[in-house]
This record gives C-alpha cells, sequence and structure tokens, in this order.
C-alpha cells in the first residue's frame, strides 16, 4: 500500500483580481522528500505556494489542501483562521525569495527569531534565544555573531541562511521555499543546497521548491510538476539517470536550460 | 585586434578596488564570456569598455584606436528599464535610426520594421510600450535598437539573467545568429556558466577585479587550473 | 466628488474661454438705473453699484483670474521644469549654479517681495502673472532635479547616450517627459495658491485694476457696499472659494493615484 503523501492537493483553483491564474492544480507532497514545481513568469506557481495556507491576500482560493499527519487529516482551506496561523510556521514554513523584504531592517537578526519562537510557545525570553542560538549554529553560521547583526550587515547568503534558520525554529515538517536561490551567487547557491541536504539527514522533512530554474530541480528534486498557465501539465520522477521529459514543453524548458545542448547550436524553441 | 583592454585599474569611493589590472584581447567575430560573482567587477568592466566611466589607470583600445561610438554598443541586464517607458517600441527605434542619419516617415517606418524582423519579432509590435511586452520581447527590442548602429562589437551585460529559461534560449539563438550572419563580436558577461559554455568561444574568469583564468573555453572548462575556477564549475553542477 | 470639481473648473474655464469676447461688452454696460439691485431672474448675481450685471462680471473676472493662475503656473513650470532637469542631470558646477540661485530666490518670503515689485511696476494682470512664476519656479526645480538625478542612471538613457544622443536631445525627449509625474500634482495646486494670491493682492488695490473685472478686485468692490449689496462680496468669494477648494481636491486625487500606481 502506498504510503500517504504530508500534503495533498486536489484541483486548487485560484483567482487573483478578477483573473483565474492557477487551475485545478493536484499535486501530492510525500513524506521525507524534495519536490520541486518548476515553471515561468506567469504560471502561476507563486500563487499556488501562497495559497497552499491562504497566505496571498486579495486571492480566491478553491479546492482542497490536505495535511495528513500522525494518523489525521485537516484540510486547510477549510480551518478558521487560528488553527491555519498555528500550523503556519509550526508544521509548514516558508522562505521566499528576497531575504531583503522578509527580514525587518530595524530589528537584530536575534530579536526576529526571538519574535517568531515567542509567537508559536509560551516560554521564557532565555529558552527562546537559546533556540535561535542553536538553529543559527545548524545553519552554519556564528552563532553569537549572527544574533546581534542587524540583516543590512549581513550578505545575501547569510541573509538567506537566516531566513531558514528561523522557518526551521518550530521544526516544521514542510519547508516552502520559493526561488530562495535565484537571487544568490552560484557558490553560495551551492551553499545553501548542500545546507538543506544536510538538514534532511538530521531530521525528517520535506521541501516544495518552486522555481523556474529546470536545471537545479534536476539535481536536487525526487519529483518534478511543471506548470504552465496555471495548471500542471507533467509529472517526473526521478529515474536512475535523472529525469525524462514526455511533454513537448518540458522538453524545451530542459533543452532551454542547456542541459545536453551542444555548444554553439540553435536551441529548439 | 577588435579589442584591446590593457592593465585597467578602477578603484571608487570608499576605497572600492572595482578592478585591479584587468587585461585581455577580444578579435573579430569572436563571442569572448566574462563570468565572476557579485563583486567581481565585471559590470564596471563593462562601463569602461563602453565609455561610461574612465579607468583610473590602463586603456581601452577600438580598432587600435580611441573608442568610437559608433562601433561598440550595449546590452543591459534589465530589459524594461532599457527602454524609455514613454516611447513605444517602434518610437525607441525610430529615435535610433534618426540618430543615424535616416530621415524620412516613410523610411523610418521600413527601417523599423526591418529591424523587428530581424530580432524574429513581429512588426505589429511597433506600436507596443514596454509595459505591454515580455521581458524577452523587450530584450530583442533592445538588441535591435544596439544593431541600428551596425556596431562591431556589442558589449552584454547579464543580458539573459532576468529572463524566463524560454525566452532565454531564443535570445541566445538570436546572438548565436548575429554573431554567424553580422560577424559581431560579444563582450558576455554573465554568472551563468551553462549560457556562456553554450555561447563563447573563450572566456575570462574573474574574482574581486583580478582575473584568474582566461583561455579557449573548452579547455578552460574541461581542466580549469584556478582553484576558483573549479569551484565555481562544480557548484554549476558542470 | 472628483466629478463634482472637473465639472466645475470644467465649466469655469470655458467661461473664462468665451468671456474676451462679447460677453466683455455686457460686462462692462453701465446703467446707473438699475444700480445694486439684488440678485433676481434677469441678474443672476445681482448688479453692482454702476448697475453692471455681477454675473457676468464674475464670468469676464474668471478669465482673468484663471489665465493668471494657469499662466503663472505654465510659466513656472517651463522655466522651472528646464532648470530643475538641467541641474539634475548634468550635476557639477550647473547643479551648484541652480541650487544656489533656488537658495537666492527663497531668501526672500515672497509675498513681501510680491508686493514690493507691484509698488514699483504698479498692478496688472501680467504683472501678477509674471512675479507670481518668478517666485514659483523653484519647487518646480526642486522636484524635477530630484527626477532627473534618478533617471540619468537608468539603463535607457545610458543607451541613448551609447546610440549617440545630444545632451538636449537626451534632456527634451527623455529626461524631462519621464521627470514631470510629481509636478503634474503641484501644478494643480499651484493654480489654486496662484489664484488665492491674485485674489489677495487685487483686493488690496494692487492687484489688477478695474475697470478690467477680476475675482480679487470684485471682492474690492463688494466691501465697499457690503452694507447695501451682500451678493457683490459673496458670489465672488463663493467662486474663489469652490475653485480653489476643488484645485485643491484635483491636485490630490493626482498625487494619490501616483502613488498608488508606483
Amino acid at each position: 500500500m502506498r504510503e500517504e503523501p504530508l500534503l495533498e492537493v486536489r484541483g486548487l483553483t485560484v483567482s487573483f483580481g478578477g483573473k483565474l491564474v492557477v487551475k485545478e492544480v493536484s499535486f501530492d507532497v510525500p513524506k521525507d522528500s524534495w519536490v520541486c514545481l518548476v515553471g515561468e513568469t506567469g504560471s502561476g506557481k507563486s500563487l499556488t505556494a501562497l495559497s497552499l495556507t491562504r497566505l496571498a491576500g486579495g486571492a480566491h482560493v478553491e479546492g482542497t489542501v490536505r495535511w495528513l499527519d500522525e494518523g489525521s487529516s485537516k484540510d486547510l482551506l477549510s480551518l478558521k483562521e487560528e488553527p491555519l496561523r498555528v500550523m503556519r510556521g509550526r508544521e509548514l514554513a516558508y522562505i521566499f525569495q528576497d531575504p531583503h523584504s522578509s527580514l525587518n531592517p530595524v530589528m537584530t537578526v536575534g530579536e526576529q527569531m526571538v519574535e517568531a519562537y515567542e509567537a508559536h510557545f509560551r516560554c521564557k525570553r532565555s529558552e527562546a534565544e537559546k533556540a535561535a542560538l542553536i538553529s543559527l549554529g545548524e545553519m552554519r553560521l556564528e552563532a553569537r555573531r549572527v544574533v546581534a547583526c542587524y540583516p543590512h550587515e549581513l550578505s545575501g547568503g547569510m541573509k538567506q541562511r537566516v531566513m531558514i534558520a528561523m522557518a526551521l525554529l518550530n521544526n516544521p515538517k514542510l519547508l516552502i521555499a520559493d526561488e530562495p536561490t535565484t537571487s544568490l551567487d552560484v557558490t553560495i547557491e551551492k551553499g545553501i543546497i548542500d545546507l538543506l541536504n544536510d538538514l534532511r539527514t538530521e531530521w525528517p522533512m520535506s521541501y516544495l521548491f518552486i522555481t523556474h530554474n529546470i536545471c537545479l530541480a534536476s539535481r536536487v528534486a525526487d519529483y518534478i510538476y511543471v506548470m504552465k498557465d496555471g495548471r500542471i501539465i507533467e509529472k517526473l520522477d526521478r529515474g536512475p539517470k535523472g529525469f525524462y521529459p514526455k511533454e513537448p514543453y518540458t522538453r524545451q524548458l530542459f533543452q532551454a536550460g542547456l542541459e545536453n545542448v551542444p555548444p554553439k547550436t540553435e536551441i529548439a524553441v | 585586434m577588435l579589442l584591446s583592454v590593457q592593465n585597467i585599474h578602477k578603484t571608487f569611493k570608499g576605497n572600492v578596488q572595482a578592478l585591479r589590472g584587468v587585461s585581455f584581447e577580444l578579435d573579430r567575430a569572436q563571442v569572448l564570456g566574462v563570468v565572476g560573482e557579485s563583486g567581481s567587477g565585471k559590470s564596471t568592466l563593462a562601463k569602461i569598455v563602453m565609455g561610461f566611466t574612465r579607468p583610473d589607470e590602463g586603456k581601452v583600445l577600438l580598432d587600435g584606436g580611441k573608442l568610437d561610438r559608433r562601433k561598440v554598443q550595449i546590452i543591459f541586464q534589465n530589459p524594461f528599464s532599457s527602454l524609455d517607458p514613454r516611447l513605444s517600441a517602434g518610437a525607441s527605434l525610430a529615435e535610433a535610426f534618426r540618430l543615424n542619419g535616416l530621415r524620412g516617415a516613410q523610411r523610418l517606418r521600413s527601417a523599423v520594421q526591418e529591424a523587428l524582423r530581424g530580432v524574429d519579432l513581429a512588426p505589429e509590435l511597433a506600436a507596443r510600450f514596454p509595459h505591454e511586452l515580455s521581458g524577452g520581447e523587450c530584450q530583442r527590442i533592445a538588441i535591435a535598437r544596439s544593431l541600428s548602429r551596425s556596431p562591431e562589437l556589442l558589449v552584454c551585460d547579464e543580458p539573459v539573467s532576468s529572463l524566463d529559461l524560454l525566452a532565454q534560449a531564443r535570445v541566445l539563438n538570436l546572438f548565436l545568429k548575429l554573431q554567424k550572419e553580422r560577424r559581431i563580436s560579444l563582450l558576455f558577461i554573465s554568472h551563468d556558466l551553462r549560457v556562456v559554455r553554450h555561447l563563447c568561444d573563450r572566456v575570462l574568469v574573474m574574482k574581486e577585479g583580478l582575473v584568474c583564468e582566461e583561455g579557449e573555453l573548452s579547455q578552460v572548462y574541461a581542466k580549469p587550473q584556478h582553484p576558483y575556477t573549479q569551484e565555481l564549475l562544480f557548484s554549476s553542477g558542470i | 466628488m472628483k466629478r463634482l470639481a472637473v465639472f466645475w473648473l470644467g465649466a469655469w474655464v470655458l467661461a473664462a474661454l468665451a468671456a474676451p469676447g462679447f460677453l466683455y461688452q455686457a460686462a462692462m454696460h453701465i446703467q446707473v438705473s438699475q444700480a445694486l439691485e439684488a440678485p433676481s431672474f434677469s441678474h443672476w448675481f445681482g448688479t453692482d453699484a454702476l448697475g453692471r450685471d455681477l454675473f457676468l462680471r464674475v464670468v469676464c473676472g474668471s478669465s482673468v483670474s484663471l489665465g493668471i493662475g494657469v499662466g503663472a503656473v505654465a510659466l513656472a513650470t517651463l522655466v522651472g521644469s528646464w532648470v530643475g532637469a538641467i541641474a539634475g542631470y548634468f550635476g557639477g558646477w550647473r547643479e551648484k549654479g541652480v541650487l544656489a540661485l533656488i537658495s537666492l530666490f527663497l531668501c526672500f518670503p515672497a509675498f513681501f517681495l510680491i508686493l514690493a515689485v507691484m509698488a514699483v511696476v504698479g498692478g496688472s494682470a501680467w504683472n501678477i502673472l509674471w512675479i507670481l512664476a518668478l517666485t514659483g519656479w523653484m519647487g518646480v526645480a526642486r522636484l524635477v532635479r530630484a527626477q532627473a538625478m534618478s533617471l540619468r542612471e537608468r539603463e535607457f538613457v545610458l543607451a541613448a547616450r551609447a546610440l549617440g544622443a545630444g545632451d538636449f536631445r537626451i534632456l527634451s525627449r527623455h529626461i524631462l517627459p519621464n521627470a514631470m509625474g510629481p509636478v503634474r500634482a503641484s501644478a494643480v495646486l499651484g493654480v489654486s495658491s496662484a489664484i488665492l494670491a491674485e485674489a489677495g493682492l487685487s483686493f488690496l488695490g494692487i492687484g489688477v485694476q478695474p475697470p478690467v473685472p477680476s475675482w480679487g478686485n470684485l471682492l474690492l468692490d463688494g466691501k465697499a457696499v457690503l452694507g447695501v449689496g451682500w451678493w457683490m462680496m459673496f458670489f465672488p468669494g463663493v467662486v474663489i472659494f469652490l475653485t480653489v477648494f476643488f484645485l485643491n481636491v484635483l491636485g490630490e486625487e493626482l498625487s494619490r493615484a501616483r502613488r498608488t500606481a508606483s
């Protein structure tokens, strides 16, 4: 019997500003797996990710998003606001592309992490501070130094690690990342990807990675869902030698990503 | 030798050393890739080759002589801010032709249509404004505009980094076509090693204002000598 | 509210454009037998001390008052935007010179400067127009300078330079059109304060001189007969008030629209 997935999305339909952006999207995120949602601008991938926990303001969301954990199942979209808020951050966490706008420039890293922790657990401040230090250390950062820094004193890669530390403070089971490495240099990106892989060996977690970079997805993902114009057009499972796209659009994306394309030749798009 | 860059130094206010002795050469109809991460100085290099900034030390020689704006043009990273938001695509292109000496409404109109066809865009797009076009279309219009002066060298500063994959592929195809058909040289600055591998004949690897490694692309990628080059290739999954 | 504003202002703009023609004679037509009559169907706003129809005089006054308001702002905007664009685009000594000039002009409190100049050259519509422009160009220059400073680094400007465009071309075709955004809202507000300034000056007697009617000097006429002819101050006053009010509404609307668009 197939094991139940952690997150089961069926018929997700999202309208934004009067336009239908996400059309009947269905996918699974199995336990302890890395799922990538790949698409170009306008494919609806970011809105899909935000809509899973009704984070997109002004969007009208329909469908079911079932969270299956420890024998129980809940539909996130039909939860009231307060239980949903508890789920966010505790069971599912988000990280976004631009750490600049995700971090408050007038608070130190430590203050922000403590605030994130205290939002979910009633505890003494010292306990929250300790948790923050541990989390930062796990990100391979100099915890004591970074915790006292303001965001502008940190580099892009360090800020992203802080974002991950904040997201993982409460040990969520699913991390949803929207283009987390797109604005980073390639060596920094490698560091973040390695970190994410290491973290998964230390405690079980699934990742839902949103990206337009199909090459990156094919390097890290167990499963790839390809989105176009608000729909999922193909699901790819990792085979022994990578991914074998069947749909012409997916093939075009792989070609455009310059996978196995001889140099100085015309790319077939 | 079309372009000869000799020992360029450039320091900004606050003692930021952007370029610390960069030299290289570029031949006609050749594509030189310049790879590096942020802070490597690649954008400063683009501005200096274009003559937007003067180097503190060193020389840039184009065709053995001083920089001639008629021979070099530039393509920027952000396609939307490369075009005047208040002008339609056709108007931007027409202005470029007018600056080149072309007169007469009818001749300008046909030059614009010809230019759009040359970058594989439908002539109907001439009436649209930048905010009504996609990133890839804007970038191709920027390329068409730069071609109006029949340049011999195109400086491309991360021209596909802001584009979606499919748009990127179309623009890369266009660059290949330009190199083959019009024998234009490209100074192609990018942080994406795969894109550079696809397009370039030679490559220059920069780090913190210095050139770490230089050579034929196939050689550098197959047997990188400098540890930084190795790290870049490894991180890119090549 | 916005529609009301446009309707009111549109009506007075039409009136101002129509006035200098045939209405002018009618407004100047003195009929002492009908002096100081209260508002009625034949004279909507009543008549003044010389029997002239007040409504027609207010309509003719609109061409003077609105003309001064719009004209002063247009002139200030023309001068200020070019000066500001040159300062912002070139920097260097040009910018320093312009900033010094702006500081110099700002040293003189506008109102006293206007009074002093009017005392010397005498009151007239044209004099008011150019003195208001002279005290108003600085604000526009500052706004446009700030816009030009950020525009000059934009890539489409660099591209134009690479294509061989000269400075004048870049300023007129690329910098100025893109810099005018914030100027629109401030221009509308500028018209409203110019109208108030003219009203104030004419009311003090040093603005537009009779018999040419302006909203301000109609108020002055009204002051003289306040006891027996309330309509003489009432109607011009209400017209000035509503015009200024609606201009402010439009100006706020314009700057709000800009903020939400960006």
